[in-house]
């Protein structure tokens, strides 16, 4: 494929939470000077041309009209093409994927990524409305959850996935953040704990569902034969894809996958040239218990109906063949919209290189998945294929 | 010119509520139920699905042949503007149809009927729809609030294809204080009620009948069936008294312990009870009565009656199908008594009702497009210049099916308000084999819904926003096949 190779040398993250004490701004500052100091070999900020800031929802925090200046206005950065990404979920995700034609084009060599969301300045109720766009009386009523749980009733009902099964990812992903410094929950929970834990949209209890989350992270990225300037061990972007589905419910086919993420995988997995059983591990939109157990189906981890069974044989677990969220997930590091995709790249990254400590896993083919899904209908998706090679 | 009943259609809700739980609430007694109307009901969705029904059972295309709909209420919804269009367009009715709302009083509906019944005597019209319907706002622990309840008839008259004929028409009025709601109260209110029972109620009704006989020089005897407007059930047993009718006669226009005090749709619910039974030749009376007049009206059945009779959904069906309410608490949600505070979501309307303008109508209408290539059907019309399936951009007109079963759902608890959870979801695979989202009503837990469940799109009242009621489609399960 004719594309300047774009590699990752430095990644910066703050520990998601609910973080009152903390600005929006603070907490991009932060998780800057970490992404910065993260250089192995030191970067001098003048180096970065361009940069691009994903945020999903700022009206959330009263910030209604978030653009590049939010980002580089406070990073000493003032001057620089500077781009905000809006995508729903896959809004992190995304804005990596746009810095990185920016530098896969040849017309930057250095440039920065941020993510970010501010969601506990805003009443847990005030949440409630976004998920209703487009026509009032198509979408009235809509929540995060109601797009969400309709999609495990029928996946329910048509391969037999139970409760327990749907729990068993909940408790996977919190054993995970366990040993997670940057995620939001650092305790275990049991499958009796999800069952037993309050519904709030059935067949969902509140413990098959991700937190509201205050949290910030940011990636340098810049070309590939630049990258030993930087370090000696860069991580490259293997491969990218975007899917999108139908932008209201009644116009979306299938109830038991989410076609978004079926296309953006495909054109990632294309283009990275390898296949899913090539991955050493994979940080997926886990927004539900629901939603990991279809994505193991839309990514291609298994075939149709099966997704149980890798749950159940513990496969996607931290030592399993092909482990999946082990920073945690959306269900346990939390879900940050704009900084969710960035942070799991980030996890990506230290785990490629080898340097995520007690949660690291086996690096064998040297490949790491990152997905989201998510927006108007969860009809938006990116995926990025991120490796420790060069082909 | 012969004008008469060509059909009609009726609207019950499905939750009662034993008088015996508001008594208790209250430390008063009465025995019997009332009709009560779920939270996203009114008198319009009520008022649309009587419609549809009468339009189904009269046998008439209402999108060109419906000329006059004329509606009656004392509930009435808005002094500036009124909300009858918006059961034009579930009936898809012609734009050229003459609207008029008729109010101030619990006769306001026999006001609409006489009115509707000149139009089509003098030749104007051919079809016109009178529709009664009620939900009155009534005051938590008072009289009201224990003997009303909520409901919608429509009788569609016409000269064409009568099933009762109106024989003779007498109204008798006096300037009369009993029931008021001015426009600075929020409840009806009532002077005295064995007052309103003996010098309102029961003059007034008498002094109908009597000018009624008079006119047509007949008396009680030569009815078989006799209606009355039906407050309660000791004033209507008075009455009955005082006009020697008996217990053959009332038979099957009673419906006050069942349903409560349904006002404006009180006599007609009798009429339309009456009606469901009737045999050709039957003679039947209704009397009406509201603030100070009542209206006595003489019909005759004719043989079309029989032949119709397998269009009708029946009074005997809506009174069957129902819901108790189990508390206090729960009817006083319904009724609004009880109101949960919080702030309601935006949804568009006002100050930009221009999206609702825009696409609201063909939501009630269920108008949709299907494409001309790939014959997917994309819905609402307006919003689809392109097909979302295949790009195509030439399309044919075609109405979605009212009927459907649910493909997936959720029940969620939480919901953006002035929703209450826990609300149903609803994503539907209609019978035409297109799909529809809708919210879903009478879905009160995980027990009244299932995926391939029956269900059907009805019109309801999704949000009041600044005072605007927004009405749209949502789910319910199949309640009367």
């Amino acid at each position: 494929m004719g594309w300047n190779r774009v590699a990752l040398v430095g990644a910066g993250m703050i520990p998601f939470g609910e973080l009152f004490e903390k600005s929006w701004e603070v907490m991009l500052e932060e998780s800057y000077l970490e992404c910065l100091n993260s250089v192995d070999k030191g970067i001098d900020p003048k180096k970065i041309q361009a940069a691009w800031i994903g945020t999903a929802r700022p009206e959330l925090h009263g910030q209604g009209a978030q653009g590049g200046v939010s980002l580089v206005g406070h990073l000493g950065l003032a001057g620089i093409p500077c781009t905000r990404v809006e995508n729903g979920c896959p809004t992190g995700s995304d804005a990596l994927r746009n810095a990185a034609f920016g530098v896969a084009s040849g017309i930057y060599d250095v440039a920065l990524v941020a993510g970010y969301e501010k969601m506990r300045d805003a009443p847990t109720s005030g949440l409630l409305g976004i998920a209703m766009q487009g026509h009032p009386l198509l979408t009235l009523g809509e929540t995060a959850m109601t797009m969400f749980a309709p999609k495990a009733n029928r996946y329910m009902h048509e391969y037999g996935l139970t409760k327990e099964q749907m729990a068993m990812v909940a408790v996977k992903n919190r054993k995970n953040g366990v040993l997670d410094p940057y995620a939001q929950f650092r305790s275990e929970i049991t499958v009796e704990d999800v069952l037993k834990s309050p519904t709030v949209c059935e067949p969902l209890n509140i413990l098959d569902c991700c937190p509201q989350t205050d949290g910030a992270a940011c990636l340098l990225i810049c070309r590939a034969d630049l990258a030993d300037k930087f370090t000696d061990k860069p991580v490259f972007i293997a491969g990218m894809g975007c899917g999108t589905d139908y932008y209201y419910q009644h116009e979306v086919e299938s109830y038991t996958s989410y076609e978004a993420t079926v296309k953006s995988a495909k054109e990632a997995y294309s283009m990275a040239g390898i296949t899913p059983d090539q991955l050493d591990l994979a940080e997926v939109h886990d927004c539900f218990s629901i939603t990991e157990i279809i994505d193991y189906e839309d990514l291609g981890f298994c075939d149709r109906g099966e997704a149980s069974q890798l749950i159940e044989k513990g496969i996607t677990e931290q030592n399993g063949d092909l482990p999946v969220n082990v920073s945690g997930g959306l269900l346990c590091k939390g879900h940050p919209l704009g900084a969710t995709g960035v942070a799991q790249c980030a996890e990506l990254y230290w785990h490629l290189r080898q340097e995520a400590g007690e949660r690291q896993v086996e690096i064998k083919h040297g490949y790491g998945l990152q997905h989201n899904v998510g927006g108007r209908a969860i009809s938006n998706s990116v995926v990025i294929i991120l490796s420790n090679h060069t082909d | 010119m012969v004008v008469g009943v060509t059909g009609y259609g009726i609207y019950i809700p499905k939750y009662r509520i034993e008088r015996s739980i508001i008594g208790k609430a209250w430390s008063g007694r009465s025995r019997g139920q009332n009709a009560v109307a779920g939270t996203d009901e009114d008198v319009i969705t009520m008022a649309a699905e009587a419609a549809l029904n009468a339009v189904t059972h009269a046998d008439i295309d209402s999108t060109c042949d419906l000329e006059t709909l004329y509606f009656g209420t004392s509930s009435a919804l808005d002094f500036e503007r009124s909300s009858l269009g918006v059961i034009g367009e579930v009936l898809r009715a012609s734009d050229e149809i003459d609207y008029a709302e008729f109010s101030a009083s619990p006769r306001a509906s026999f006001a609409a009927l006489k009115a509707c019944q000149d139009a089509a005597a003098s030749g104007r019209i051919t079809n016109g729809l009178v529709i009664g319907a009620e939900q009155r706002a009534t005051a938590a622990g008072s009289q009201e609030e224990m003997n009303c309840g909520d409901g919608a008839v429509a009788i569609m008259l016409g000269t064409n294809n009568v099933i009762a004929e109106i024989d003779a028409v007498y109204s008798y009025t006096t300037n009369f204080v009993d029931r008021w709601r001015d426009a600075d109260s929020d409840f009806v209110k009532e002077y005295e009620p064995r007052f309103t029972r003996d010098y309102g109620y029961k003059q007034h009704i008498i002094a109908a009948a009597g000018g009624l006989f008079a006119k047509l020089q007949c008396g009680i005897d030569d009815f078989d069936h006799v209606v009355l407007q039906q407050p309660n059930a000791s004033m209507v047993s008075g009455v009955a008294k005082a006009l020697n009718a008996n217990q053959d006669q009332l038979a099957h226009g009673g419906l006050i312990n069942e349903v409560g005090d349904l006002g404006a749709a009180s006599a007609l619910m009798g009429l339309a009870g009456v009606l469901d039974k009737a045999e050709p030749g039957d003679r039947i009376l209704v009397l009406s009565y509201g603030s100070g007049a009542s209206d006595a009206i003489a019909l005759s059945v004719t043989d079309a009656i029989a032949a119709k009779r397998d269009k009708l959904k029946p009074v005997s069906l809506y009174l069957k199908s129902s819901l108790q309410v189990e508390d206090y608490v729960a009817f006083a949600k319904m009724t609004g008594a009880l109101e949960k505070q919080n702030t309601p979501t935006q949804i568009g309307v006002p100050p930009s009702s221009s999206a609702l303008w825009r696409d609201g109508r063909e939501i009630r209408q269920l108008a949709a497009i299907k494409c001309k290539s790939c014959h997917y059907v994309n819905y609402p019309a307006t919003i689809r210049k392109i097909c979302v399936r295949c790009g195509g951009t030439e399309f044919d007109p075609i109405t979605l099916a009212r009927t459907g079963k649910v493909h997936t759902y959720c029940l969620s608890l939480y919901v953006p308000p002035p929703l209450v959870g826990p609300q149903a979801l609803i994503i539907g695979d209609l019978d035409d084999g297109n799909r529809y989202r809708a919210l879903g009503t009478e879905i009160n837990s995980s027990d009244d819904v299932e995926i391939d469940m029956k269900v059907e799109l009805v019109m309801r009242k999704i949000v009041t926003q600044d005072g605007v009621p927004v009405y749209g489609n949502v789910f319910r399960p199949i309640r009367i096949n």
